[in-house]
Protein backbone atom coordinates (compact mmCIF):
# COMPACT_ATOMS: atom_id res chain seq x y z
CA UNK A 1 0.00 0.00 0.00
CA UNK A 2 2.89 2.31 0.64
CA UNK A 3 6.49 1.67 -0.49
CA UNK A 4 9.63 3.77 -0.11
CA UNK A 5 12.69 3.27 -1.92
CA UNK A 6 15.77 4.71 -1.09
CA UNK A 7 13.70 8.15 -0.89
CA UNK A 8 15.61 10.92 -0.13
CA UNK A 9 13.72 14.07 1.48
CA UNK A 10 14.80 17.60 0.95
CA UNK A 11 13.63 21.24 1.05
CA UNK A 12 14.68 23.54 -1.27
CA UNK A 13 18.31 25.08 -1.01
CA UNK A 14 19.04 22.50 2.65
CA UNK A 15 19.92 20.04 3.86
CA UNK A 16 18.65 16.25 3.21
CA UNK A 17 16.00 15.36 6.14
CA UNK A 18 16.21 12.21 4.99
CA UNK A 19 17.92 9.82 3.14
CA UNK A 20 17.90 6.41 1.32
CA UNK A 21 14.76 5.78 3.20
CA UNK A 22 13.24 1.72 2.25
CA UNK A 23 9.76 0.32 3.69
CA UNK A 24 7.11 -1.08 2.79
CA UNK A 25 3.37 -1.41 4.61
CA UNK A 26 1.25 -3.66 3.52
CA UNK A 27 -2.30 -4.13 4.43
CA UNK A 28 -3.49 -4.24 7.65
CA UNK A 29 -0.96 -2.88 9.27
CA UNK A 30 -0.38 -0.33 12.66
CA UNK A 31 2.89 1.05 12.56
CA UNK A 32 4.21 3.86 14.75
CA UNK A 33 6.83 6.27 13.10
CA UNK A 34 9.27 7.46 15.92
CA UNK A 35 12.24 9.71 16.32
CA UNK A 36 13.58 12.72 18.28
CA UNK A 37 11.63 16.10 17.60
CA UNK A 38 12.90 17.42 14.05
CA UNK A 39 14.00 13.79 13.29
CA UNK A 40 11.54 14.12 10.10
CA UNK A 41 8.57 11.86 11.17
CA UNK A 42 6.13 14.92 9.82
CA UNK A 43 7.98 15.50 6.67
CA UNK A 44 7.82 11.34 6.09
CA UNK A 45 4.42 11.70 6.48
CA UNK A 46 3.81 14.77 4.37
CA UNK A 47 5.59 12.78 1.50
CA UNK A 48 2.94 9.86 1.73
CA UNK A 49 0.12 12.49 1.67
CA UNK A 50 1.95 13.89 -1.01
CA UNK A 51 2.44 17.17 0.52
CA UNK A 52 6.03 17.01 -0.40
CA UNK A 53 7.97 14.83 -3.68
CA UNK A 54 10.90 12.77 -2.98
CA UNK A 55 14.20 14.58 -4.37
CA UNK A 56 15.85 10.59 -5.18
CA UNK A 57 14.20 7.61 -5.06
CA UNK A 58 10.72 5.75 -4.81
CA UNK A 59 7.45 6.18 -3.48
CA UNK A 60 4.23 3.65 -4.19
CA UNK A 61 1.12 5.14 -3.21
CA UNK A 62 -1.95 2.52 -3.62
CA UNK A 63 -0.26 0.47 -6.81
CA UNK A 64 0.98 3.86 -8.04
CA UNK A 65 3.84 5.25 -8.59
CA UNK A 66 4.17 9.25 -7.27
CA UNK A 67 6.23 10.66 -9.72
CA UNK A 68 3.55 9.56 -12.57
CA UNK A 69 0.31 10.79 -10.41
CA UNK A 70 -0.57 14.11 -11.82
CA UNK A 71 -1.69 17.36 -9.68
CA UNK A 72 -5.75 16.85 -10.58
CA UNK A 73 -5.32 13.28 -9.15
CA UNK A 74 -3.84 14.26 -6.09
CA UNK A 75 -7.20 14.77 -4.37
CA UNK A 76 -8.26 11.61 -5.18
CA UNK A 77 -5.35 10.03 -3.55
CA UNK A 78 -5.84 11.54 -0.55
CA UNK A 79 -9.75 10.93 0.00
CA UNK A 80 -8.31 7.38 0.56
CA UNK A 81 -5.97 8.63 3.60
CA UNK A 82 -7.07 10.32 6.73
CA UNK A 83 -4.75 12.84 8.51
CA UNK A 84 -4.58 14.29 11.60
CA UNK A 85 -2.39 17.08 12.05
CA UNK A 86 0.13 17.68 14.82
CA UNK A 87 -2.03 21.38 15.13
CA UNK A 88 -5.12 19.16 14.18
CA UNK A 89 -5.99 22.59 11.71
CA UNK A 90 -9.78 22.32 12.68
CA UNK A 91 -12.13 25.10 11.18
CA UNK A 92 -12.39 27.63 14.20
CA UNK A 93 -15.39 28.94 12.09
CA UNK A 94 -17.43 25.92 11.78
CA UNK A 95 -19.20 23.63 14.84
CA UNK A 96 -17.39 20.66 16.00
CA UNK A 97 -20.31 18.66 13.73
CA UNK A 98 -19.48 20.72 10.58
CA UNK A 99 -15.69 19.85 10.97
CA UNK A 100 -16.40 16.57 11.13
CA UNK A 101 -18.72 16.63 8.02
CA UNK A 102 -16.19 18.37 6.07
CA UNK A 103 -15.21 15.40 4.03
CA UNK A 104 -17.78 13.80 3.26
CA UNK A 105 -19.16 16.57 2.24
CA UNK A 106 -16.38 17.41 0.04
CA UNK A 107 -16.44 14.13 -1.30
CA UNK A 108 -20.36 15.07 -2.08
CA UNK A 109 -22.42 11.95 0.39
CA UNK A 110 -25.41 11.64 0.61
CA UNK A 111 -27.28 14.69 3.52
CA UNK A 112 -29.32 11.85 5.62
CA UNK A 113 -25.94 9.61 5.22
CA UNK A 114 -23.85 13.17 6.42
CA UNK A 115 -26.94 13.26 9.43
CA UNK A 116 -26.98 9.59 10.53
CA UNK A 117 -22.78 9.37 10.00
CA UNK A 118 -21.72 12.42 12.14
CA UNK A 119 -23.27 12.35 15.50
CA UNK A 120 -22.37 8.40 15.60
CA UNK A 121 -19.13 8.98 15.58
CA UNK A 122 -18.91 11.56 17.63
CA UNK A 123 -20.96 9.53 20.19
CA UNK A 124 -18.32 7.31 19.83
CA UNK A 125 -15.33 9.58 20.27
CA UNK A 126 -16.94 10.95 23.58
CA UNK A 127 -17.96 13.88 21.78
CA UNK A 128 -21.69 13.70 21.74
CA UNK A 129 -22.18 16.43 23.85
CA UNK A 130 -20.39 18.95 21.92
CA UNK A 131 -22.06 18.33 18.11
CA UNK A 132 -22.92 22.29 17.74
CA UNK A 133 -19.70 23.80 19.64
CA UNK A 134 -17.10 25.56 18.52
CA UNK A 135 -13.72 23.49 18.32
CA UNK A 136 -12.29 26.92 20.28
CA UNK A 137 -14.16 26.19 23.27
CA UNK A 138 -13.09 22.54 23.71
CA UNK A 139 -9.91 21.56 25.70
CA UNK A 140 -6.81 20.28 23.85
CA UNK A 141 -8.10 16.37 23.79
CA UNK A 142 -11.18 17.22 22.56
CA UNK A 143 -10.00 18.91 19.60
CA UNK A 144 -7.70 16.13 19.17
CA UNK A 145 -10.54 13.92 19.19
CA UNK A 146 -12.75 15.95 16.83
CA UNK A 147 -9.55 15.74 14.38
CA UNK A 148 -9.59 11.77 14.54
CA UNK A 149 -13.24 12.42 13.74
CA UNK A 150 -12.68 14.04 11.07
CA UNK A 151 -10.18 12.15 9.32
CA UNK A 152 -11.60 8.37 9.95
CA UNK A 153 -15.46 9.66 8.92
CA UNK A 154 -14.96 8.90 5.09
CA UNK A 155 -13.39 5.46 6.45
CA UNK A 156 -10.31 5.95 4.87
CA UNK A 157 -8.22 2.55 4.06
CA UNK A 158 -4.92 4.56 5.71
CA UNK A 159 -4.72 6.86 8.98
CA UNK A 160 -1.91 9.40 9.28
CA UNK A 161 -1.67 10.74 12.70
CA UNK A 162 0.83 13.35 13.52
CA UNK A 163 1.83 13.38 17.24
CA UNK A 164 -1.85 12.74 18.12
CA UNK A 165 -0.93 12.02 21.39
CA UNK A 166 1.33 15.59 21.64
CA UNK A 167 -1.14 18.05 23.29
CA UNK A 168 -2.90 15.49 26.14
CA UNK A 169 -2.14 14.09 29.11
CA UNK A 170 -1.07 10.13 29.32
CA UNK A 171 -4.41 9.15 30.27
CA UNK A 172 -5.94 11.14 27.08
CA UNK A 173 -3.42 9.52 25.08
CA UNK A 174 -3.70 5.84 26.33
CA UNK A 175 -7.62 6.42 25.16
CA UNK A 176 -6.55 7.83 21.50
CA UNK A 177 -4.84 4.81 21.53
CA UNK A 178 -7.65 2.50 22.03
CA UNK A 179 -9.58 4.30 19.87
CA UNK A 180 -6.97 4.04 16.87
CA UNK A 181 -6.73 0.29 17.99
CA UNK A 182 -10.79 0.02 17.62
CA UNK A 183 -9.99 2.12 14.00
CA UNK A 184 -7.52 -0.87 12.88
CA UNK A 185 -10.14 -3.34 14.37
CA UNK A 186 -12.25 -2.29 11.56
CA UNK A 187 -9.80 -2.25 8.52
CA UNK A 188 -8.20 1.08 8.64
CA UNK A 189 -4.55 0.67 8.32
CA UNK A 190 -2.55 3.33 10.81
CA UNK A 191 0.79 5.25 10.79
CA UNK A 192 1.36 6.94 14.01
CA UNK A 193 4.25 9.43 14.51
CA UNK A 194 4.89 10.01 17.85
CA UNK A 195 7.97 10.65 20.09
CA UNK A 196 6.35 9.07 23.63
CA UNK A 197 8.32 6.23 24.08
CA UNK A 198 5.48 5.25 26.65
CA UNK A 199 3.14 4.37 24.35
CA UNK A 200 5.86 2.78 22.26
CA UNK A 201 6.31 0.43 24.95
CA UNK A 202 2.35 0.25 25.93
CA UNK A 203 1.13 -0.90 22.60
CA UNK A 204 3.04 -3.51 20.97
CA UNK A 205 2.88 -2.89 17.37
CA UNK A 206 5.82 -2.31 14.54
CA UNK A 207 7.92 0.84 14.86
CA UNK A 208 9.93 2.72 12.23
CA UNK A 209 12.55 4.63 13.65
CA UNK A 210 14.14 7.97 12.14
CA UNK A 211 17.87 8.30 13.54
CA UNK A 212 20.51 10.34 11.78
CA UNK A 213 18.25 10.96 8.48
CA UNK A 214 18.10 6.96 8.34
CA UNK A 215 15.03 4.54 9.00
CA UNK A 216 14.81 1.38 10.58
CA UNK A 217 12.06 -0.95 11.36
CA UNK A 218 11.80 -2.73 14.41
CA UNK A 219 9.41 -5.06 15.57
CA UNK B 1 -22.67 24.20 5.36
CA UNK B 2 -21.34 27.82 5.31
CA UNK B 3 -17.44 26.24 5.21
CA UNK B 4 -15.66 29.77 4.76
CA UNK B 5 -15.75 32.40 7.53
CA UNK B 6 -18.90 35.41 7.17
CA UNK B 7 -17.48 37.11 10.53
CA UNK B 8 -15.03 39.09 11.76
CA UNK B 9 -12.70 40.63 9.48
CA UNK B 10 -15.21 39.38 6.74
CA UNK B 11 -17.64 42.46 7.80
CA UNK B 12 -14.68 44.50 6.53
CA UNK B 13 -14.38 43.14 3.57
CA UNK B 14 -18.17 43.37 3.15
CA UNK B 15 -17.98 47.38 3.98
CA UNK B 16 -15.15 48.20 1.65
CA UNK B 17 -17.29 46.60 -1.13
CA UNK B 18 -20.81 48.15 0.14
CA UNK B 19 -18.56 51.61 0.26
CA UNK B 20 -17.13 50.99 -3.13
CA UNK B 21 -20.12 50.35 -4.57
CA UNK B 22 -22.35 52.69 -2.95
CA UNK B 23 -19.36 54.97 -4.56
CA UNK B 24 -19.27 53.79 -7.97
CA UNK B 25 -23.07 53.82 -7.98
CA UNK B 26 -23.26 57.97 -6.79
CA UNK B 27 -21.08 58.73 -9.47
CA UNK B 28 -22.61 56.61 -12.53
CA UNK B 29 -26.12 58.25 -10.94
CA UNK B 30 -24.57 61.50 -10.78
CA UNK B 31 -22.95 61.15 -14.31
CA UNK B 32 -26.30 59.98 -15.95
CA UNK B 33 -28.63 63.09 -14.56
CA UNK B 34 -25.61 65.63 -15.46
CA UNK B 35 -25.41 64.33 -18.76
CA UNK B 36 -28.79 64.23 -19.03
CA UNK B 37 -29.60 67.69 -17.74
CA UNK B 38 -27.07 68.80 -19.95
CA UNK B 39 -28.59 67.20 -23.17
CA UNK B 40 -31.89 68.47 -22.09
CA UNK B 41 -30.72 71.61 -21.71
CA UNK B 42 -28.83 71.77 -24.91
CA UNK B 43 -32.08 70.62 -27.01
CA UNK B 44 -33.86 72.98 -25.38
CA UNK B 45 -31.42 76.07 -26.87
CA UNK B 46 -30.31 74.43 -30.13
CA UNK B 47 -33.55 75.39 -32.16
CA UNK B 48 -34.96 78.22 -30.39
CA UNK B 49 -34.67 81.41 -31.71
CA UNK B 50 -36.24 85.07 -30.85
CA UNK B 51 -36.75 87.63 -32.96
CA UNK B 52 -36.89 90.79 -32.21
CA UNK B 53 -38.92 93.16 -34.38
CA UNK B 54 -38.65 97.29 -33.20
CA UNK B 55 -41.62 98.93 -33.93
CA UNK B 56 -43.92 96.19 -34.03
CA UNK B 57 -47.28 98.45 -34.75
CA UNK B 58 -45.59 100.79 -37.46
CA UNK B 59 -46.95 100.18 -40.99
CA UNK B 60 -44.40 99.21 -43.54
CA UNK B 61 -45.10 100.99 -46.94
CA UNK B 62 -44.93 97.23 -49.07
CA UNK B 63 -45.69 95.24 -46.66
CA UNK B 64 -48.93 93.43 -47.11
CA UNK B 65 -49.90 93.69 -43.29
CA UNK B 66 -51.37 96.05 -41.48
CA UNK B 67 -48.37 96.44 -39.67
CA UNK B 68 -44.63 95.03 -39.31
CA UNK B 69 -45.88 92.50 -36.54
CA UNK B 70 -48.33 91.15 -38.96
CA UNK B 71 -45.97 90.97 -41.79
CA UNK B 72 -43.05 89.56 -40.13
CA UNK B 73 -45.62 86.46 -38.84
CA UNK B 74 -46.89 86.60 -42.34
CA UNK B 75 -43.59 85.45 -43.21
CA UNK B 76 -42.78 83.34 -40.38
CA UNK B 77 -45.68 80.92 -41.09
CA UNK B 78 -45.65 80.67 -44.22
CA UNK B 79 -41.73 79.33 -44.02
CA UNK B 80 -41.10 75.55 -44.38
CA UNK B 81 -39.11 74.15 -40.85
CA UNK B 82 -40.99 76.32 -38.64
CA UNK B 83 -42.29 73.94 -35.75
CA UNK B 84 -43.81 76.61 -33.56
CA UNK B 85 -44.14 80.32 -33.48
CA UNK B 86 -45.13 82.37 -29.96
CA UNK B 87 -45.47 86.14 -29.92
CA UNK B 88 -44.32 86.94 -26.37
CA UNK B 89 -46.74 89.26 -24.26
CA UNK B 90 -46.22 92.43 -23.37
CA UNK B 91 -45.71 91.55 -19.56
CA UNK B 92 -43.36 89.06 -20.47
CA UNK B 93 -41.24 91.09 -22.44
CA UNK B 94 -41.20 93.55 -19.62
CA UNK B 95 -40.28 90.95 -17.10
CA UNK B 96 -37.24 89.94 -19.36
CA UNK B 97 -35.95 93.99 -19.61
CA UNK B 98 -36.80 94.39 -16.00
CA UNK B 99 -33.82 93.87 -14.47
CA UNK B 100 -31.63 95.74 -16.94
CA UNK B 101 -33.51 98.94 -17.46
CA UNK B 102 -35.07 101.08 -14.70
CA UNK B 103 -39.42 100.32 -13.97
CA UNK B 104 -39.91 104.26 -15.23
CA UNK B 105 -37.92 104.24 -18.23
CA UNK B 106 -40.15 100.87 -19.54
CA UNK B 107 -43.02 102.98 -19.61
CA UNK B 108 -41.51 105.85 -21.88
CA UNK B 109 -39.76 103.02 -24.23
CA UNK B 110 -41.69 101.22 -27.34
CA UNK B 111 -40.79 98.12 -26.62
CA UNK B 112 -39.74 95.94 -29.57
CA UNK B 113 -41.90 92.60 -29.81
CA UNK B 114 -40.24 89.41 -29.46
CA UNK B 115 -41.54 86.51 -31.39
CA UNK B 116 -39.86 82.95 -30.12
CA UNK B 117 -39.79 80.23 -33.26
CA UNK B 118 -38.89 76.55 -32.69
CA UNK B 119 -36.97 75.31 -35.60
CA UNK B 120 -37.20 72.02 -36.93
CA UNK B 121 -33.51 72.82 -38.33
CA UNK B 122 -30.76 74.70 -37.56
CA UNK B 123 -29.73 75.60 -41.03
CA UNK B 124 -32.50 77.67 -42.51
CA UNK B 125 -31.70 80.24 -40.66
CA UNK B 126 -29.29 82.15 -43.15
CA UNK B 127 -32.73 81.63 -45.34
CA UNK B 128 -34.78 83.43 -42.54
CA UNK B 129 -32.69 85.94 -41.66
CA UNK B 130 -32.68 87.10 -45.59
CA UNK B 131 -36.25 87.00 -45.63
CA UNK B 132 -36.76 89.08 -42.56
CA UNK B 133 -34.21 91.36 -43.60
CA UNK B 134 -36.12 92.28 -47.07
CA UNK B 135 -38.53 93.21 -44.63
CA UNK B 136 -37.22 95.46 -42.31
CA UNK B 137 -33.35 95.87 -41.82
CA UNK B 138 -34.01 97.08 -38.08
CA UNK B 139 -35.90 92.89 -37.63
CA UNK B 140 -33.06 91.17 -36.44
CA UNK B 141 -32.80 86.98 -35.19
CA UNK B 142 -31.08 85.68 -31.87
CA UNK B 143 -30.63 82.36 -32.11
CA UNK B 144 -30.17 80.58 -28.55
CA UNK B 145 -27.54 78.23 -29.51
CA UNK B 146 -25.62 80.93 -30.36
CA UNK B 147 -26.42 83.32 -27.47
CA UNK B 148 -25.67 80.46 -24.93
CA UNK B 149 -22.41 78.94 -26.69
CA UNK B 150 -20.32 80.15 -23.92
CA UNK B 151 -22.67 78.30 -21.11
CA UNK B 152 -22.49 75.65 -23.70
CA UNK B 153 -18.58 75.14 -23.75
CA UNK B 154 -18.21 75.46 -19.99
CA UNK B 155 -20.62 72.62 -19.67
CA UNK B 156 -19.56 70.49 -22.13
CA UNK B 157 -15.83 70.65 -20.58
CA UNK B 158 -17.54 70.03 -17.37
CA UNK B 159 -19.38 66.58 -18.27
CA UNK B 160 -15.65 65.80 -20.00
CA UNK B 161 -14.30 66.44 -15.99
CA UNK B 162 -17.49 64.47 -14.76
CA UNK B 163 -17.23 61.22 -17.53
CA UNK B 164 -13.27 61.41 -15.98
CA UNK B 165 -14.18 61.39 -12.50
CA UNK B 166 -16.54 58.56 -12.53
CA UNK B 167 -14.58 56.38 -15.10
CA UNK B 168 -11.86 57.00 -12.43
CA UNK B 169 -14.19 56.13 -9.55
CA UNK B 170 -15.24 53.28 -11.40
CA UNK B 171 -11.58 51.52 -11.13
CA UNK B 172 -10.69 52.37 -7.80
CA UNK B 173 -13.55 50.81 -6.87
CA UNK B 174 -12.56 47.79 -9.35
CA UNK B 175 -9.41 47.78 -7.63
CA UNK B 176 -10.97 47.92 -4.22
CA UNK B 177 -13.43 45.29 -4.67
CA UNK B 178 -10.39 42.83 -6.32
CA UNK B 179 -8.18 43.62 -3.10
CA UNK B 180 -10.77 42.87 -1.32
CA UNK B 181 -11.67 39.65 -2.60
CA UNK B 182 -8.05 39.23 -2.34
CA UNK B 183 -7.72 39.50 1.48
CA UNK B 184 -10.84 37.62 1.70
CA UNK B 185 -9.18 34.53 0.37
CA UNK B 186 -6.30 35.49 2.76
CA UNK B 187 -8.14 34.93 5.60
CA UNK B 188 -9.92 31.76 4.15
CA UNK B 189 -6.41 30.45 3.34
CA UNK B 190 -6.11 28.05 6.06
CA UNK B 191 -9.39 26.69 5.42
CA UNK B 192 -8.55 26.40 1.78
CA UNK B 193 -5.72 24.55 2.33
CA UNK B 194 -7.21 21.83 5.17
CA UNK B 195 -9.88 21.03 2.33
CA UNK B 196 -7.08 20.52 -0.22
CA UNK B 197 -5.10 17.95 2.34
CA UNK B 198 -8.71 16.46 3.09
CA UNK B 199 -8.98 15.95 -0.84
CA UNK B 200 -10.89 18.56 -2.35
CA UNK B 201 -11.01 18.86 -5.85
CA UNK B 202 -9.48 22.90 -7.05
CA UNK B 203 -12.66 23.45 -8.84
CA UNK B 204 -15.01 22.03 -5.69
CA UNK B 205 -12.41 24.69 -3.73
CA UNK B 206 -12.83 27.50 -5.94
CA UNK B 207 -16.82 27.53 -6.43
CA UNK B 208 -17.41 26.99 -2.63
CA UNK B 209 -15.11 30.36 -1.85
CA UNK B 210 -16.48 32.45 -5.14
CA UNK B 211 -20.17 31.09 -3.33
CA UNK B 212 -18.94 32.74 -0.41
CA UNK B 213 -17.74 35.87 -2.10
CA UNK B 214 -20.96 35.70 -4.06
CA UNK B 215 -22.80 35.56 -0.62
CA UNK B 216 -20.38 38.97 0.70
CA UNK B 217 -20.96 40.49 -2.69
CA UNK B 218 -24.44 40.38 -2.79
CA UNK B 219 -25.43 41.45 0.66
CA UNK B 220 -22.54 44.28 0.33
CA UNK B 221 -24.23 45.60 -3.72
CA UNK B 222 -27.90 45.41 -1.56
CA UNK B 223 -26.68 47.82 0.47
CA UNK B 224 -24.58 50.08 -1.69
CA UNK B 225 -27.55 50.35 -3.52
CA UNK B 226 -29.91 50.85 -0.91
CA UNK B 227 -27.35 53.93 0.33
CA UNK B 228 -27.15 54.98 -3.16
CA UNK B 229 -30.51 55.51 -3.87
CA UNK B 230 -31.11 56.85 -0.37
CA UNK B 231 -28.76 59.56 -1.07
CA UNK B 232 -30.12 60.60 -4.19
CA UNK B 233 -33.56 60.61 -2.80
CA UNK B 234 -32.71 63.26 -0.27
CA UNK B 235 -30.37 65.14 -3.03
CA UNK B 236 -33.49 65.66 -5.13
CA UNK B 237 -35.52 66.70 -2.17
CA UNK B 238 -33.09 68.94 -1.34
CA UNK B 239 -32.01 70.20 -4.66
CA UNK B 240 -36.02 70.72 -5.51
CA UNK B 241 -36.34 72.99 -2.05
CA UNK B 242 -33.43 74.54 -1.77
CA UNK B 243 -32.90 75.83 -4.86
CA UNK B 244 -35.55 75.71 -7.56
CA UNK B 245 -38.62 76.49 -5.25
CA UNK B 246 -41.98 75.64 -6.51
CA UNK B 247 -40.07 74.65 -10.04
CA UNK B 248 -40.61 71.24 -10.61
CA UNK B 249 -37.21 69.34 -10.67
CA UNK B 250 -37.68 65.61 -10.74
CA UNK B 251 -34.35 63.68 -11.14
CA UNK B 252 -35.81 60.56 -11.23
CA UNK B 253 -38.24 61.31 -13.71
CA UNK B 254 -35.25 62.48 -16.12
CA UNK B 255 -34.02 59.10 -15.85
CA UNK B 256 -34.84 56.42 -18.10
CA UNK B 257 -34.99 52.71 -17.97
CA UNK B 258 -31.99 52.18 -20.21
CA UNK B 259 -30.16 54.28 -17.23
CA UNK B 260 -31.65 52.23 -14.57
CA UNK B 261 -30.60 48.92 -16.50
CA UNK B 262 -27.09 50.58 -16.65
CA UNK B 263 -27.23 51.78 -13.19
CA UNK B 264 -28.52 47.90 -11.82
CA UNK B 265 -25.42 46.58 -13.83
CA UNK B 266 -23.42 48.53 -12.06
CA UNK B 267 -23.27 46.24 -8.66
CA UNK B 268 -23.99 43.15 -11.07
CA UNK B 269 -21.15 43.76 -12.67
CA UNK B 270 -19.01 44.16 -9.31
CA UNK B 271 -20.35 41.29 -8.30
CA UNK B 272 -19.16 39.02 -11.37
CA UNK B 273 -15.50 40.77 -11.16
CA UNK B 274 -15.85 39.42 -7.85
CA UNK B 275 -16.51 35.58 -8.35
CA UNK B 276 -14.14 35.90 -11.54
CA UNK B 277 -11.06 36.99 -9.23
CA UNK B 278 -12.59 34.60 -6.29
CA UNK B 279 -12.16 31.53 -8.68
CA UNK B 280 -8.62 32.53 -10.13
CA UNK B 281 -7.18 33.34 -6.97
CA UNK B 282 -8.24 30.32 -5.21
CA UNK B 283 -7.02 28.18 -8.35
CA UNK B 284 -3.17 30.43 -8.23
CA UNK B 285 -3.38 29.46 -4.61
CA UNK B 286 -3.96 25.69 -4.89
CA UNK B 287 -1.25 25.86 -7.75
CA UNK B 288 1.19 27.34 -6.02
CA UNK B 289 0.60 25.16 -2.87
CA UNK B 290 0.55 21.85 -5.20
Amino acid sequence: MVRFENVEIRYRGKEAILTDVSFDLGEGNFHFLTGKSGAGKSSLLKAIYLGIFPSKGKINLFGRDTSSITKKEIPEIRRRMGIVFQDFRLINNLSVRENVALPLRIFDTKGSIIRRHVPELLEWVGLGDHLDDLPTSLSGGQQQRVAIARAVIARPVLLLADEPTGNVDDTIADRLLYLFKELHRTGTNILIATHNENLLQKFDYPVLRIEDRKLSLSD
Amino acid sequence: MRIFKLAGSNFFLGWIMTSMIYLALLAVLFSTVSTLSFDKWRSATRDLVTIHVPNPTERIANGAGVTRLDDTLKILRAFPDIESVTVLEKNDIERLINPLVERDILKNILLPALIEIRLSRNDILPDLNTSLKSLSTEIFIESHAELFLPDAKTFSGAKKLFSVIVSLTLFVAMISVIFAVHSGLAINRETIQVMHLIGAKNGFIARTFQKHVLTVLGFSSACGMALAMGTFFILDRLLKVAFFGDVEIDIFKQINLLDWIIFMLVPVSYALMGIIVAGVSVLILLRKQS
